[in-house]
């Protein structure tokens, strides 16, 4: 009787975190138009690509990404298809209007951004966290990926070894 | 009616002295007319002269052509008017610039309102409404633009913008290489074109 107790107790302590990395989800707007600020923008038409840096900044409705350098990559027609991030990647995303809705945060040292697929991809040391007024909980992983049109985010397996996707929970 | 002998001798007396001075002056305009080279008959100060003379002076219809020394490719600037300044260089009007791609260099056409074109150096300041399109499709638009003709370069120090297939862009300055069409901006935003499908 005295361990179905303690059982029960740790489902309930557990409860909220599993839930967390269940339902990960971040604020976006796919529909939003895409700006990028940056220090200094190399425009080379000729073979499809843009190079920002310093200050690098992209934002997207409520989503915004800064990076150390970014990079744009267009097609043969010009138009753009891939907005990759490299270097210090911060993902800042405003769950709501008020303050109090918290931003949810996801860190990684890599982010590039399917503009067709409207999937944002962060890979390398992928570390997500709500701010400590809503959730004291982080998520390590490998690989994320972020659906832009839904928000809903899952945590992939690493693509060198073939796992299956492994997400570490941590409290705070 | 015969003329008095004392009034013929004193003509005679005036033109003697009126003549020779007559001759000697349609001599030098002469002389002048068929000079070669005018500069070889003044100095320095002469010079300064005739620059001050031609200074203002009206040019219809000014069209410079040469080549970019660095790939080969060519240029065509013409103009409405122009007009010669004392430091040698022509203000312009009205004016529309192609350079041809050859080669691996890439062409772009410009069109400004006005513009200052130093022919010795082939530098060229563009001014006024000021638009260039590539042949990549992107359209650039500023109101202060230095061009280089002999590099292939471009400065903009001031505002410019760029629109292309992926969005629109502004920047507070900018320098390009014409012949590999890369631009680089300072102080930059970027606004993506609205993928298709979308609302906004």
């Amino acid at each position: 009787m005295r361990h179905i107790a303690v059982i029960w107790l740790l489902l309930l302590w557990l409860a909220p975190t599993v839930g967390f990395a269940q339902n990960l989800r971040f604020a976006t707007d796919a529909s939003a138009p895409v700006t990028a600020k940056a220090d200094k923008i190399i425009w080379q038409q000729a073979i499809g690509r843009a190079d920002l840096s310093g200050a690098a900044h992209i934002t997207q409705g409520p989503l915004s990404i800064t990076a150390e350098a970014m990079h744009l990559l267009m097609d043969e027609t010009g138009e753009a298809q891939n907005l990759v991030s490299q270097g210090q990647v911060v993902v800042l995303s405003k769950m709501g209007a008020s303050a109090k809705d918290g931003i949810r945060r996801a860190d990684a040292d890599r982010a590039d951004y399917d503009l067709n697929a409207n999937v944002l991809l962060l890979s390398g040391n992928v570390r997500v966290r709500q701010n400590k007024a809503r959730q004291g909980a982080n998520v390590r992983a490998a690989r994320l990926t972020i659906d832009m049109q839904t928000g809903l985010a899952r945590i992939l397996g690493s693509p060198q070894n073939g796992k299956p996707a492994r997400a570490r929970i941590e409290l705070e | 009616m015969a003329d008095n002998p004392e009034i013929h001798s004193k003509r005679v007396a005036r033109l003697r002295k009126i003549l020779p001075a007559l001759a000697g002056v349609a001599f030098l305009i002469l002389l002048l007319g068929a000079a070669p080279d005018m500069r070889s008959l003044f100095g320095s100060k002469g010079r300064e002269e005739i620059r001050n003379a031609l200074a203002g002076l009206a040019i219809s219809d000014p069209v410079f052509e040469g080549n970019l020394s660095t790939d080969g490719r060519s240029y065509r600037m013409t103009a409405k008017s122009g007009a010669q300044g004392l430091d040698g260089r022509i203000q312009l009007e009205a004016i529309s610039l192609t350079v041809s791609a050859a080669n691996a260099g890439s062409g772009f056409r410009l069109h400004a309102d006005s513009g200052l074109m130093d022919g010795t150096k082939q530098i060229a300041q563009f001014q006024g409404s000021i638009d260039l399109q590539d042949s990549h499709g992107a359209k650039l638009t500023t109101q202060t633009l230095n061009a280089d003709l002999a590099q292939g370069t471009l400065l903009a120090p001031q505002a410019v913008s760029m629109q292309t297939p992926s969005g629109t862009l502004h920047a507070e300055a900018l320098r390009a290489d014409t012949k590999t069409q890369t631009y680089v901006f300072d102080k930059a935003r970027l606004r993506l074109a609205p993928r298709r499908g979308q609302a906004k």
